[in-house]
């Protein structure tokens, strides 16, 4: 009961406090729509005009929640908000994923040269250490994952925070105790990308 | 300050937040009345980076680039946490102001009591909003302490130090004070500690106004040497004529005019006088020292908010250290 008070009152005091981060998100979106690479440009800037909304709809709520617009449905507008850091993430998760891929593919393109300039002398050992489709796919993401830590942080920050909205939105159901794992797994991730900004994936 | 540098300085900062654009507005024109190169120069030049609106389009002219400039320094600006603190302490006393007026208006005409319960809830909860912005505070306070006992000036010292501990110790309270209100800790006395935490507010603001006092003393007692070392044989027979009373009341008179002189040179020390004079009467009211009307307090906590969200908007206006 205690709890649930103390986490009421952090909630409503974090949603003050993201009053103004609307326009921090549009500027971002502004700033991002200026990348020369079209899959980021594109997932960044809609990744970011979808947490405007959020913030938006964040607003409203609070506003229902401090008693200045008692008549605002506030179901609804939950589900909207919702609705939107879910898409937010999703596109986030994708832009991950794009970033993910390139650099497999980058790795298969320097393995194949390289490769290509040592093929006679380990042509046995290299049929030795290849592995079959999964593994090898897996064993070279997590290369690349170790190599990469922001690219890391950022997808299981992400993946954090999606099982939030899955479970509001009745996607996926899972027990509060998992969420609150995730949550604090993520917040932990964000305060260490503050801590150490050369951690913060670059756009 | 000639009318061409004013109307630039006035470009400059109107990148700043909407409803601070007027009051900075009337604080340049006093500002620029009486020709304070100094200040003007550290506006320009070496703090211009931090002011809001300075970027490379800000001298672009009006139109399209208004919105644009005004979001970049509403980002700017909310990445302070402080800056949202403040913010927030505006709308609280703002709300209060509201509240206090509403309720008069209400006396009179009786008026709907649904704004005014709306109000008083909006109130506290940005209150309690603060609160939780203010955890871990108390660090921070401890840590300025340290530096400022660092501090060449012995009164400077002493008072800076003070003055932080004793903010120390308010955040401290304040903080328990949050756990108390939130349920963590349902068995407090909140009314004791809040009591508590107010006393070391007006400690540390009493020894903030007596830092201003000493500051402005010092500054008095140059002007005066500078004013003597100016006319020394002017004044001086004019002030053997007349009789005693009236020596004093010129004497008087010319205090005054060199106290308003050296404010008006000295923008930052006259902003934090203000802002503590201001600030003092929260908690001389909440621990029943003085009465004076919700009004009143909501109007000093609003103008004092106004004035620190001046000084985080340009930095120069801040009174070093």
């Amino acid at each position: 009961m205690k709890l649930k008070q103390l986490e009421s009152s952090m909630s409503s005091g974090r949603k003050m406090l993201r009053l103004g981060n609307m326009v921090h998100a549009l500027v971002a979106a502004r700033r991002t729509a200026e990348l020369p690479e079209v899959v980021p440009r594109f997932c960044l800037t809609a990744s970011h005009l979808s947490r405007a909304l959020y913030f938006v709809c964040d607003a409203v709520l609070w506003l229902r929640s401090v008693g200045l617009q008692p008549d605002i449905d506030k179901p609804k507008w939950h589900n909207w908000a919702t609705k939107c850091y879910y898409y937010s993430l999703l596109i986030n998760l994708a832009r991950d994923w794009y970033e993910i891929f390139w650099r497999l593919e980058q790795a298969a393109l320097e393995e194949k040269t390289r490769e290509n300039c040592f093929w006679q002398k380990h042509d046995e050992e290299l049929n030795g250490g290849k592995s079959d489709g999964l593994h090898g796919f897996l064993l070279q993401l997590f290369q690349v994952l170790k190599r990469n830590p922001p690219l890391l942080l950022d997808l299981v920050k992400n993946l954090c925070d999606l099982s939030g909205p899955l479970d509001t939105l009745g996607i996926y159901k899972t027990n509060p105790g998992v969420i609150g794992f995730c949550g604090i797994l993520s917040s932990l991730v964000g305060i260490l990308t503050l801590a150490s900004p050369h951690l913060k994936l670059k756009q | 300050m000639d009318k061409e540098t004013n109307q630039t300085l006035r470009h400059r900062f109107r990148g700043g937040d909407c409803g601070c654009r007027t009051l900075m507005d009337s604080v340049l024109v006093g500002v620029g009345g009486s020709a304070h190169s100094q200040w003007e120069r550290a506006a320009a030049a070496p703090g211009s980076d931090d002011l809001p609106g300075s970027g490379p389009g800000s001298r672009s002219g009006p139109g399209p680039v208004r919105p644009r400039l005004t979001m970049e320094a509403w980002v700017r600006f909310s990445a302070q946490s402080q800056a949202r603190e403040r913010l927030l302490r505006a709308a609280q006393y703002a709300c209060a102001l509201a509240g206090a007026a509403l309720n008069r208006a209400g006396n009179e005409s009786g008026a709907s009591s649904g704004t005014l319960s709306r109000l008083q809830h909006l109130e506290a909860h940005l209150s309690l909003g603060r609160k939780l912005l203010r955890l871990g505070g108390s660090a921070e306070a401890l840590g300025s302490a340290q530096r400022s006992l660092h501090l060449p000036d012995p009164v400077l010292r002493f008072c800076l130090t003070l003055s932080h501990l004793n903010r120390a110790l308010f955040l401290a309270c304040d903080n328990v004070l949050w756990a108390g209100k939130t349920g963590i800790l349902p068995g407090l006395d909140t009314d004791k500690w809040s009591q508590r935490s107010f006393r070391y507010y007006l400690f540390a603001l009493v020894v903030n106004l007596s830092r201003d006092a000493y500051e402005i003393r010092v500054l008095l007692e140059r002007a005066e040497a500078a004013r003597k070392r100016g006319k020394s044989l002017e004044n001086r027979p004019q002030l053997q004529a007349d009789g005693r009373i009236q020596r004093f009341r010129l004497h008087l008179q010319l205090q005054l005019q060199l106290l308003l002189q050296v404010l008006r040179d000295n923008p930052p020390l006259l902003l934090d006088l203000l802002r503590n004079a201001c600030d003092l009467v929260i908690p001389l009211e909440k621990l029943g020292l003085c009465r004076s009307s919700p009004g009143f307090v909501g109007f000093c906590g609003l103008t004092s908010s106004v004035l620190s969200i001046l000084t985080i908007l340009h930095p120069w206006l801040k009174l070093k250290p």
